[in-house]
């Protein structure tokens, strides 16, 4: 799957309200989206926002059919850290925050 | 928007199990640094091992109003040195503590204070002496609940302090005298014990 079609997939697992946040036992309190501090269409604008020389992917170190895509945005003097990966039947989302904090 | 059910089943990416699937069920989930519990939301668990692998998109309000009830993000700049400040002090209180032990060293300085268990004495004066001005390079970001945020606020009162920054400062300044520059720290049995229930 190139960048674009990863883009158009997770936005419209966000529009959908199709997705998971992956969990380590505990919530993270430094993931801004799961713990509700970003809303939806925030995280949509920032993933509309990122180029393809802010995105890219590798397998899952488990999982090495599911690629791990990693986008890094940078809106409103803030560089920003978005990682999920696609698994029946939505998305994951592993982690959303801002970077080098 | 897609609402799943108590039961439902999906694929999961378990830590323990690798590709597995799980079910949703009702669990508290707490957030990672202790601070609070989600009660009774619909979480995955892993059918093998139990864990709870993750949370769906409908419990994030319950986690919202949850992460709101107990945080104020506080934000300040402080010079480069503070920072180094509170890795020394980190060091000489238990040397296998990892830097996220700063910021509980701060918030236990300011209870500490603020309740007059340690002396206030001259807190604010802290601010004048040469330590304090320097460029202020570094971020130091913390979440509070509304205990600590009413401590900075008594703080503030009692030692005539401007704002944030002031408080934090004074604080960590005062960590310099008691931990950093003495031979003997001060309060180092107490703020051991504290550690140990850290880690
Ligand atoms: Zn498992």
């Amino acid at each position: 799957m190139g960048f674009k079609d990863v883009k158009s997939q997770v936005i419209i697992c966000l529009e959908n309200g199709s997705y998971d946040h992956e969990v380590r036992e505990k919530i993270d309190i430094k993931n801004l989206f799961q713990c509700g501090q970003l809303n939806d269409d925030e995280v949509i604008e920032l993933i509309r926002h990122t180029r393809g020389n802010e995105y890219e992917s590798s397998p899952h170190h488990q999982v090495s059919t599911i690629d791990v895509h990693v986008l890094k945005p940078f809106k409103n003097g803030k560089r920003w850290y978005i990682k999920f990966y696609f698994i029946e039947p939505d998305a994951m989302f592993i982690s959303v925050h801002e970077s080098g904090v | 928007m897609k609402i799943v059910k108590e039961g439902d089943s999906r694929q999961v990416i378990c830590p323990e199990c690798g590709l597995t699937h799980a079910t949703y069920q009702l669990r508290d989930v707490s957030f990672n640094d202790d601070s609070g519990l989600v009660k009774n939301i619909l979480a995955a668990v892993c059918n093998h091992c139990n864990t709870v692998v993750s949370i769906p998109k409908q419990s994030t309000a319950k986690v919202r109003a949850e992460y709101n009830k107990i945080k104020t993000p506080i934000d300040v700049r402080l010079p480069a040195h503070f920072l180094d400040i509170l890795n020394i002090a980190t060091q000489k209180i238990d040397a296998s503590l990892g830097d996220s032990f700063n910021k509980a060293l701060v918030l236990y300085y300011l209870h500490a204070l603020s309740s007059n268990r340690f002396s206030q004495n001259d807190l604010g004066l802290l601010l004048t002496s040469d330590l304090a001005k320097a460029k202020a390079s570094k971020r130091f970001s913390v979440k509070l609940n509304e205990k600590s945020i009413n401590e900075i606020k008594s703080l503030m009162a009692s030692q005539k302090l401007k704002n944030n920054t002031e408080v934090f400062k004074s604080l960590i300044l005062r960590i310099n005298e008691d931990i950093v520059q003495p031979k003997q720290p001060k309060h180092l049995a107490e703020l051991q014990n504290f550690a140990a229930a850290f880690a």
